[in-house]
């Protein structure tokens, strides 16, 4: 019951940040972090994978109503949600932690969460950007865009890991 | 049916992840299309009275901005008034009830959502359809044009600027009269492009790019930006300009929307017109 209260707080958290603070921010022109994303990457590994794109939809739905942006958030956080289990089989082809865990730096290691987050926020960025514009004139700005934005948000997201989510030792 | 239920069952990740991917492009396309005006009406709401707040706060900041940006408009305006002309020939005589029809109105509204960094922005005023607010009517600001309506609700209404990927202004080199298009392709906030301006109008740098009037949504020459750089694209003998949009949309704070009064009136000509066409064809 605690960890349901837990993640559901972070997913307010993280929403009211995105809206209120990073939404606002104008790191460049190139630039806009989106790190509630921080909510699917940390939902424990044995959640099962149809609750994992519910929950994606649902957060990508929150996001669309305050952004007026329909659809968009959510087909590309549901995208996210999708490929977040194969991402995990690609860095640890053999599973070498307790099932209920959540993706952080202690069980993961820095490189290899740096990884996974590094590719989960690119995905996230490009399918937003491309839906955003929808058409493919302007495809190498996309790209260019979304691998700063992908950048800038994971390192946002290890500086939160770093800050709030290490375990006391 | 047992089949497909039973293949459902055993590819229900995907299948789900398939599901909530076509939803997600249904409500893109129902909804991008014409930007959102159906959705935004549900969303505007409640999200209008949570911008409302925070754009109060953000205001408190802008203050000495707003005010200097006022200051400066209520010069121009105050320069423009009659009283501050000096009567040169006395033969004219001002009949303002019935040479001059009043064709443009100025509603004030106050912005209270923004955005910069994505490829379509939207800005958000407080004024709705109960002030007269309505959907395609321009929108210009203290230093020239902001964009135009694209959704109202009852007391919110939403703009799309300038920085959109589906804005396009009628536009017009101040200097000649040449007509030529505002477009936005993101990025820099700062800057957009002209397009089909053709390679034998003479145009240099700082030349100022304002409206034509011929569009029904602006009244004409207002200001909407300085020529940059330009280019001549030697292959179809068009420029590539960029100009340096006059409105400064990070700061923006009081917006005038312009309510065209004899719109009806050119939509029903315009419509005539269309109909003589069809018909000789």
């Amino acid at each position: 019951m605690k960890t349901y209260i837990k993640h559901i707080l972070r997913f307010l958290v993280l929403v009211f940040i995105q809206l209120a603070i990073f939404d606002h921010l104008n790191f460049g022109f190139y630039i806009h972090p989106l790190i509630y994303i921080l909510f699917l990457l940390k939902l424990p590994l044995n959640t099962p994978r149809w609750l994992l794109l519910v929950l994606a939809f649902v957060l990508g739905t929150t996001l669309d109503i305050f952004q007026s942006s329909p659809g968009i958030n959510a087909a590309a956080s549901v995208l996210v949600a999708f490929i977040r289990p194969f991402s995990i089989d690609l860095i640890f082809p053999r599973r070498e932690f307790d099932e209920n865990t959540e993706p952080s730096i202690d069980d993961f290691g820095f490189q290899r969460f740096f990884v996974f987050t590094l590719i989960l926020t690119f995905v996230l960025h490009f399918i937003l950007f491309f839906l955003e514009v929808f058409c493919f004139d302007e495809l190498g700005k996309i790209l260019v865009r979304s691998l700063a934005s992908a950048f800038v948000t994971t390192l946002l997201i290890v500086l939160v890991e770093l800050l709030f989510f290490r375990k006391k030792s | 049916m047992n089949n497909i239920l039973r293949f459902i069952a055993r590819y229900h990740f995907f299948s789900l992840f398939l599901l909530l991917e076509i939803i997600s492009f249904l409500l893109i396309f129902s909804f991008n299309y014409y930007p959102q005006a159906v959705y935004f009406k549900l969303a505007t709401s409640f999200n209008g009275k949570v911008r409302e707040i925070n754009a109060s706060i953000a205001n408190f900041y802008k203050l000495k901005s707003t005010n200097r940006q006022l200051a400066i408009e209520n010069s121009i305006l105050r320069s423009s008034l009659p009283s501050s002309f000096l009567a040169v020939d006395t033969n004219v005589f001002w009949h303002h009830d019935t040479l001059y029809r009043q064709r443009y109105k100025y509603i004030t509204a106050h912005v209270i959502g923004n955005s910069l960094g994505k490829r379509n922005n939207y800005i958000m005023i407080d004024k709705g359809s109960r002030e007269g607010v309505g959907i395609d009517m321009g929108v210009i600001g203290p230093q020239g044009v902001v964009g135009i309506v694209v959704t109202v609700s009852d007391h919110f209404a939403s703009i799309m600027p300038v920085l959109h990927s589906a804005t396009m202004i009628s536009a017009k080199l101040k200097k000649n009269n040449e007509l030529t298009s505002v477009i936005w392709k993101g990025g820099n906030p700062f800057k957009a492009s002209l397009i089909n301006l053709p390679g034998q109008v003479q145009i240099s740098k700082e030349d100022s790019v304002v409206t034509s009037g011929y569009s029904l949504i602006f009244p004409e020459g207002i200001l909407i930006g300085t020529i940059d750089h330009f280019h001549l694209n030697t292959d179809d003998n068009y420029y590539d300009a960029d100009i340096l949009l006059s409105t400064r949309f990070g700061s923006l704070s009081y917006v005038y929307v312009v309510q065209n009064l004899l719109r009806d009136e050119q939509l029903q000509l315009l419509k005539k017109q269309d109909e003589i066409i069809s018909e000789e064809n």
